[in-house]
This record gives structure tokens, sequence and C-alpha cells, in this order.
């Protein structure tokens, strides 16, 4: 019979129980390890196995749900894929706004200045639980925000923070020659002032509308939804004469899944719920240059052993 | 050097069946040892894991009797050869 295998990379902050973790899954299934390495590089712990999943006693999808939740609960990264995702370089990394290159959900800092606050809040929650449409809600909260000056707005810019890494993981993605992009169901004047700064070449967002410097509660053209944020990365992927599955997204919320899904390789940062179903790799702690081991950047060494690692068995 | 007397070597090899790897590390972190390399194959049907380990709590030669005998157990029960050798061992060789 023909092998069936896996490849589960994790990726953290070194401390006691990560091997064992893991590894006890695995065998809670008898899912048998061909091989594997781990190794401390720098402060991140790195670990590599091969996994035949063949006589496995369960779905591979709870397994793999399974190793997804471990992932969290260690506070590690952990992608598992097959050899093919795995070997397929990739050309285009497309990010997710709100919640994945800025710590926070923009909105509720806007809605706050507006002072409808917890209306805002409870939407965006909905929302990004999945639990009602990305338009809907969207339209709803951006009708509560008529009225907001724009000058609120420039200096809520400067009060954005980051994710922890960002500026890293950015940096080492540009040296690879990555095009990168911001696909968010956020807005525009956010979207292009985080692209300014950090040097992204393309921008999806929703344009708000504003009339002598003030919100009117209104969009200019259309929403952007799940759908569109999907042809918004099939059309960077066109430009540049790429296919799909040469792009990466990376997301955190429900109204990422289809992108997450349909890219090359989609990655979960702290990812929702609803969303760590539909995705093989996921960062389960704050530190988005965890992102460079599963993407191969920076520390590509370590990405270059382990395709060695993977592909010696044979 | 004080680093260095913490470190163990754990030599683990037998033939392989699933949850090898999950049995001996359980022992490991059980007592606090961090596993900073692990190397791990199946040849011909043999598993044959190395790795080395650093004690993290401070008496590290009664940590050391204790995680020989609770490995060499754990191996009789799952059919595995364990060997631990203190890295300052090795090295003064």
């Amino acid at each position: 019979m023909k092998k069936r295998t896996i490849i589960v990379t994790t990726v953290g902050r070194d401390r006691p129980g990560i091997v064992a973790g893991i590894s006890k899954i695995l065998y809670k299934y008898n899912a048998n390890i061909l091989k594997s390495r781990a190794s401390i590089l720098g402060e991140m712990f790195v670990m590599v196995m091969v996994v035949d999943v063949s006589n496995i006693s369960v779905s591979l999808t709870k397994l793999l749900s399974e190793l997804k939740d471990e992932g969290v609960k260690l506070g590690s990264g952990i992608s598992v894929e097959d050899e093919k995702t795995y070997e397929e370089k990739k050309k285009i990394i497309a990010f997710d706004m709100d919640g994945t290159l800025v710590n926070m959900e923009i909105i509720d800092e806007m809605a706050k200045l507006a002072g409808v606050e917890d209306k805002v809040k409870d939407i965006t929650r909905k929302a990004m639980e999945g639990k009602i449409s990305f338009k809907e809600a969207l339209a709803e909260r951006v009708s509560l925000l008529k009225g907001l000056p724009l000058s609120k707005l420039e200096k809520l810019k400067n009060k954005l923070e980051l994710s922890v890494g960002v500026q890293d993981l950015i940096g080492e993605l540009k040296k690879a020659g990555f095009v990168i992009a911001i696909i968010t169901g956020g807005f525009d004047i956010f979207a292009n002032y985080i692209a300014e700064k950090l040097g992204v070449k393309y921008v999806y967002a929703n344009k708000l509308e504003v009339k002598n410097g003030i919100l009117t509660g209104r969009f200019k053209g259309n929403i952007l939804s799940p759908e569109d944020k999907l042809k918004a990365l099939m059309d960077v992927a066109k430009k540049e004469k790429v296919s799909l599955s040469k792009c990466i997204a990376i997301g955190d919320g429900a109204n990422d899944i289809l992108l997450l899904k349909k890219s090359g390789l989609g990655i979960g940062y702290k990812p929702k719920k609803v969303v760590k179903q539909h995705i093989n790799t996921l960062i389960g702690d704050e530190d988005l240059r965890t992102a460079t081991v599963f993407i191969g950047v920076g520390c590509s060494q370590i990405r270059r052993e382990i395709s060695r690692f993977v592909k010696a068995r044979r | 050097m004080a680093e260095m007397e913490s470190k163990v070597v754990i030599i683990a090899i037998g033939k392989d069946k699933p949850g090898l790897v999950a049995n001996v590390t359980s022992v490991v972190s059980e007592l606090m040892g961090n596993i900073e390399e692990l190397d791990q194959v199946v040849l011909q049907g043999i598993f044959i894991m190395s790795m080395i380990v650093k004690l993290l709590n401070l008496n590290s030669s009664k940590k050391l009797s204790e995680l020989t005998s609770k490995l060499s157990k754990q191996g009789e029960k799952i059919g595995l050869k364990i060997h631990v050798y203190p890295v300052k061992t090795l090295i003064s060789a």
C-alpha cells in the first residue's frame, strides 16, 4: 500500500513539552512518525515531522484539527501540509489589515471617536465570528459613523499599533522578492497609510465616502465581500503573472476564509474559531515572525534544511 | 561548563511502531527536560532516535538518575532500549 504522509512543522518559543504535546496526539490516533528533527534556532524552536497517516484511527480532518488546537495551546505556530504545498515557491503575499497587520479592529477605534463604541463593537464581534454577513454588518456600522470628521481619523492613524513582528516579516519578504498586498474589509484611508509605511504594492480596501471633510456614513463604490477579497488576490496574481497557488494569504477573521482556502498557502494569524477548521497553517502566538519559517524567508536556511530533510527519506 | 553539566544525550532504539516518540518525550517533559535537538528516523523498520536534553531543574545528579530509571522502565514497556549519557562525560572523554 502506498503510504500517505503529511508534514507537520511546529514553530514557537522554546519550552518543554512541545515534542511531547504534538507526538501524543499523533500516537492517540495511530499516526506514525517516520522521521523527525527538531532544533533551537535563536529563540525559536523548530520541529519538523514526516508522519505516516495511512493507518490513522480517525479522519485526517479530525487529526489535523486536534494538532492545530494543540499548536494554539502550546502557543506555537503549526502547519500541516502535504509535500506539494511544501515544495511550491511562493511569490505574492496578501495581508488582512485589522487583527492581522494591525493589532486592533480599527472600526472599533473609530466608533469610540464617534461615541457609538458599544453598538459597533457588538456588530464587529458578530461579523468576525461569522454570525452575520460581513457586508450587512459593515454597512450598518459605517452608517453609525456618519458625521465623524476626517481630522479625527488623521489622528487615529498615528495611534495604529502594528502586530508583533510585522516589520521584520515584511522586511524579510521584501528581501526574498515577494510582492506584498493588503486585502482588507477595513478602510482605505488606514490601509493606504499602512501600505505606505510598510512599502506595500497593492491595496484593496473599502472606500469611505467623505463630504466636506466629514464621513457621510456611506461607501464609495461597492463593499468588499469575502468573494471580492479572493477576486482581489486573483487580480494581483494576474497582474504579477503568477498562479494563485504561488500566493500566500494571512488573516484572522471569517471574511478571510475563502482567501485562505483558495491561496497556495493560507496562514491563520491568531485565527478565530470559525477560521481554524479551514486552514492548515496557523500562528497561535502573537509573533508574526513565526510565519518566516512556514514561508521560508529570513531564516531560509531552516526551510532549505527542512526541505532537504523531507525529501531525503525516499 | 555549568551549562553542559545539565545536558544529556538520550538514545532510543527498537522496533518501530506508533507512539514511541510520544512515550519517550512525555517522560522527558514530565521531568522538566527541555529538548534542544532531536533527530529521529525509521530505517528498515527500526526506530532510532537521539536527542540532546537540558535538565531545567537545579539538582541535576538526582534528576539524572531519576530520568535514567524512568526512561529505561518506559523503554521496557514499549520495546525500546534507551540510554542516557551526560554530555559532560562524552565531551571530556
